[in-house]
């Protein structure tokens, strides 16, 4: 399959500005062109040449970013419906923010506020995600409003914070404050949920194989339950290659809790029973 | 350093000046009618059909202070949105509603302005709101020290204190807060909140035991005694609620025929009428004004679209708090002196009520037939960014653009509003007066505002366009105090403005109740809370020009 390859130089120490990559694959533009503009770093002007080679057939719209850095912020930003971003190597801050759709697959780890404010496509992170996953920009209302995130590490506190809608997958295990303030939408994990879970929570589904301690006080334990629609959510857990095709599809017995009664109550925490 | 501007079309309506072909000459930082003898000239810029102005001066504009900081914290998606990169000698900014201060200076000298004015200086913040000043380049600032809420001065006036007390205070205070005014924003209102009251009109006893009207009275005699320039800086009662503009009238009323300036009276010209309860007065208030010769105002236009408001006004923003888009806001009280509000707010063409009030800020301009008298602003961010002026000054001089976008709006809002069939447009000299002659004239700025001879160099130059909208947002060149700093609408060179303030005459005596008051009630020692010139200039970096204060 042809694509185009944007190989960084690994030559500053200051964070980078992605969002001139996003600009070239959602708009197709001249790679000659690009490598000729400018670009801030700290508080130096360099050209994007100076920084990375990009390679390879540029009329597709697949890309690999190759020797990616945790030093590189808004990677893949508000790429959309027919973009697929490789990233070999860690991310910055706001990896996927307000992502549009189309795909990006991090073979390495991120930082805080993956997927914030993103509303439709699919981020996969190999490793680790730091805080704030799928949330909102800071001081913003609505958190990522669409679309999927699967880590098949951990992820930090704040996953879901604001969340509006979505699924957000976390194979390993989840921080703390998971679902602060969630408008709606759906988290699930495999391994442990930290303190304070689904604190001012409105809507939305949590799904965990393990009671989380200290559960916010606004939420009240419903009883056992066999939820028949869990089985057409996982069938769309199980869509993606991850370690949670190792659910049994027609799993359906929870332990349900709902609130956070503080605000309005509707949203629901499911932890499987057997 | 002489340079010369030959050919350009001069509108200088503090000199009758109304687009007639003249040459002039800038000679280092003044203006010049003539070539200055046995000087060469330097440089030479042919502006034929060009249109020169004085740069433009804002009168009303939140720039710095506590209340824009929080806007600009609260509002952070608008920073991320609009970043503005640091590039050559040029600083990195950011924010469209409420921009970073770097991202101020150069938007609004952008535009042709030199001058802006902070309407709600706290006492208590006046060195925070300097120090942002301070950091906003490209311009000259000032700010009117905020007054009517305080509770020495509710004191003062409860207890009977003679009015050379009170002007005695109001001149300490224009001192030790480096202010060229005094502003009052809803007399007695924001007190009265604290005492958990949510709303005071203009002739109702507030807890302090005044009235609003009292309050205005007062300080509007204050203003007037010391010789400030400026009249009273007022944000009348019952901002934004139907049917406010009875008091809007009071208020006018107050000032007892004293000089006042009613700011953003668009926020207080509704009426009662018809099926949603509101309506415009913008007729009443229009004729108000037509009608007493002490008074201006300025609009505060509302344009649709998402911005921020940010008044001191706690009783009034608590009411509108409900409104907010996106759903965050701030209210806080603020010392002894006032408080603050803050919400965001987006004004749809398609609600009635957001509809007819962009309606009725129009109404007022075209009916308030002295130009001198009603000033051109959004009360940037709460009406409207600054950076719609240029569309604000298409919808005044094109009736059939005015018309075109009032066919878009709201329909009831459209069918009760008179608008569509006002035919008056606004000429190029009358812009000039409402955004340069006027506004110098209001604030007592003598070398300002105009380009006779011996005025501060700063001037604006537009190529003619017939998109007037176009013309007013990239002056070709833009002189600051003689220096070139804008070229096709980018800046290329930062300078750095001074502060402009008033020091009116009073007796020190005032200093020792003061100091006690400080002791019992404030954070601040009082040796603290004044700011020295020299403080201004060496620490703050507002160095500042003093104007001369009349004495009557
Ligand atoms: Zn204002």
């Amino acid at each position: 399959m042809s694509h185009t390859t944007v190989t960084y130089k690994g030559s500053v120490e200051q964070r980078i500005d992605m969002r001139w990559l996003s600009k070239v694959i959602t708009l197709s533009l001249d790679s000659e062109q690009i490598l000729k503009e400018t670009i801030a770093i700290g508080n130096q002007q360099t050209t994007i040449g100076e920084l990375f080679n990009i390679s390879g057939d540029n009329t597709s719209s697949d890309y690999v970013l190759e020797n990616a850095t945790q030093k590189m912020d808004y990677i893949g930003h508000a790429l959309t419906q027919s973009n697929t971003l490789t990233v070999m190597g860690d991310c910055g801050f706001y990896t996927g923010a307000q992502l549009l759709g189309g795909r990006i697959k991090i073979e390495g780890n991120t930082h805080d506020f993956s997927g914030c404010g993103m509303s439709k496509g699919l981020i996969e992170v190999s490793g680790n995600c730091g805080n704030h996953t799928g949330s909102a920009f800071t001081g913003g209302k609505k958190g990522m409003s669409g679309g999927t995130i699967l880590v098949h590490g951990n992820s930090g506190n704040f996953t879901g914070e604001l969340m509006r809608r979505g699924l957000i997958m976390i194979v390993g295990d989840i921080g703390d404050h998971c679902a602060n303030r969630m408008i709606a939408g759906t988290i699930t994990n495999l391994g442990a949920t930290g303190k304070h879970v689904g604190a001012g929570m409105k809507r939305g589904t949590l799904l965990f194989p393990h009671k989380p301690e200290n559960i916010s006080p606004g939420f009240h334990d419903c009883g056992r339950h066999s939820l028949g629609y869990l089985t057409l959510l996982l069938h769309e857990i199980r869509r993606f290659k991850s370690a949670f095709q190792s659910l049994h599809p027609m799993r359906r017995r929870v332990q349900r809790y709902i609130g956070d009664t503080t605000v309005e109550g509707q949203g629901e925490l499911l932890v499987w029973i057997g | 350093m002489v340079i010369k501007l030959s050919g350009g079309k001069l509108y200088d309506p503090a000199h009758k000046i109304d687009g007639q072909v003249t040459d002039l000459y800038i000679v280092d930082d003044k203006i010049s009618k003539t070539a200055p003898a046995n000087k060469k000239i330097d440089h030479s810029y042919a502006i034929d059909d060009c249109i020169v102005m004085a740069g433009a001066i804002d009168m009303h504009t939140h720039i710095g202070g506590g209340k824009v900081n929080i806007a600009r914290t609260m509002m952070l998606e608008d920073q991320h949105a609009h970043p503005d990169a640091r590039s050559g000698k040029f600083r990195s900014g950011n924010g469209h509603i409420v921009p970073s201060t770097f991202s101020t200076g150069y938007r609004y000298a952008e535009m042709g302005y030199t001058a802006c004015f902070e309407p709600a200086v706290l006492p208590v913040n006046a060195r925070q709101a300097h120090m942002e000043m301070a950091d906003t380049p490209m311009i000259d600032k000032g700010g009117y020290v905020l007054l009517g809420n305080d509770d020495f001065l509710l004191r003062m006036i409860q207890q009977g204190a003679s009015q050379t007390a009170v002007n005695d205070y109001v001149a300490w205070l224009l001192d030790a807060t480096q202010c060229i005014g005094v502003k009052v924003v809803n007399p007695g209102g924001i007190h009265a909140f604290k005492y958990n009251q949510r709303r005071l009109d203009v002739d109702e006893i507030s807890p302090s035991g005044v009235t609003p009207r009292k309050i205005l009275t007062v300080l509007s005699k204050a203003v007037h005694d010391l010789g400030i320039p400026h009249p009273l800086h007022v944000h009348a009662s019952n901002l934004g609620i139907p049917g406010n503009f009875e008091s809007t009238l009071s208020t006018m009323t107050a000032a007892e025929g004293l000089p006042i300036h009613l700011t953003h009276i668009q926020f207080h010209s509704y009426g009662t009428e018809g099926d949603h309860k509101f309506s415009s007065a913008a007729c009443q208030i229009a004729e108000a004004i037509n009608n007493q010769p002490n008074i201006t105002a300025d609009v505060g236009q509302i344009m649709f679209g998402q911005t921020i408001t940010a008044s001191g006004d706690t009783m009034m923003q608590y009411f509108g708090h409900e409104h907010a888009n996106p759903k965050k806001w701030t209210i806080m009280d603020i010392e002894c002196e006032a408080g603050c509000g803050v919400i965001p707010f987006k004004y749809r063409d398609k609600s009635f009520v957001n509809a007819l009030q962009w309606a009725i800020g129009l109404e007022i301009f075209i009916q308030v037939n002295d130009p001198w008298r009603v000033l051109l602003t959004t009360d940037h961010p709460n009406g409207a960014p600054f950076t719609s002026y240029p569309h604000l000054i298409k919808l005044l001089m094109n009736r059939s653009f005015r018309n075109d976008v009032l066919s878009a709006i709201h329909p009831e809002a459209q069918q009760i509003s008179n608008l569509a069939s006002m035919e008056r447009e606004y000429s190029l000299y009358e812009i000039a007066i409402m955004t340069r002659a006027a506004p110098a004239k209001i604030l007592g700025l003598t070398d300002h505002g105009h380009l006779g001879d011996g005025a501060k160099a700063n001037i604006t130059i537009y190529r003619k366009q017939d998109d007037i909208e176009q013309m007013f947002t990239k002056p070709i060149m833009v002189f600051k105090n003689g220096e070139l700093v804008v070229e096709n609408g980018k800046v290329t060179k930062t300078v750095q403005g001074i502060t402009h303030v008033v020091k009116p005459e009073f007796d020190r005596s005032i200093e020792k109740p003061l100091k006690k008051y400080f002791d019992d009630y404030q954070t601040i020692a009082f040796n603290n809370f004044r700011i020295s010139s020299d403080e201004m200039a060496e620490c703050i970096g507002g160095e500042i020009q003093i104007h001369p204060c009349k004495l009557n």
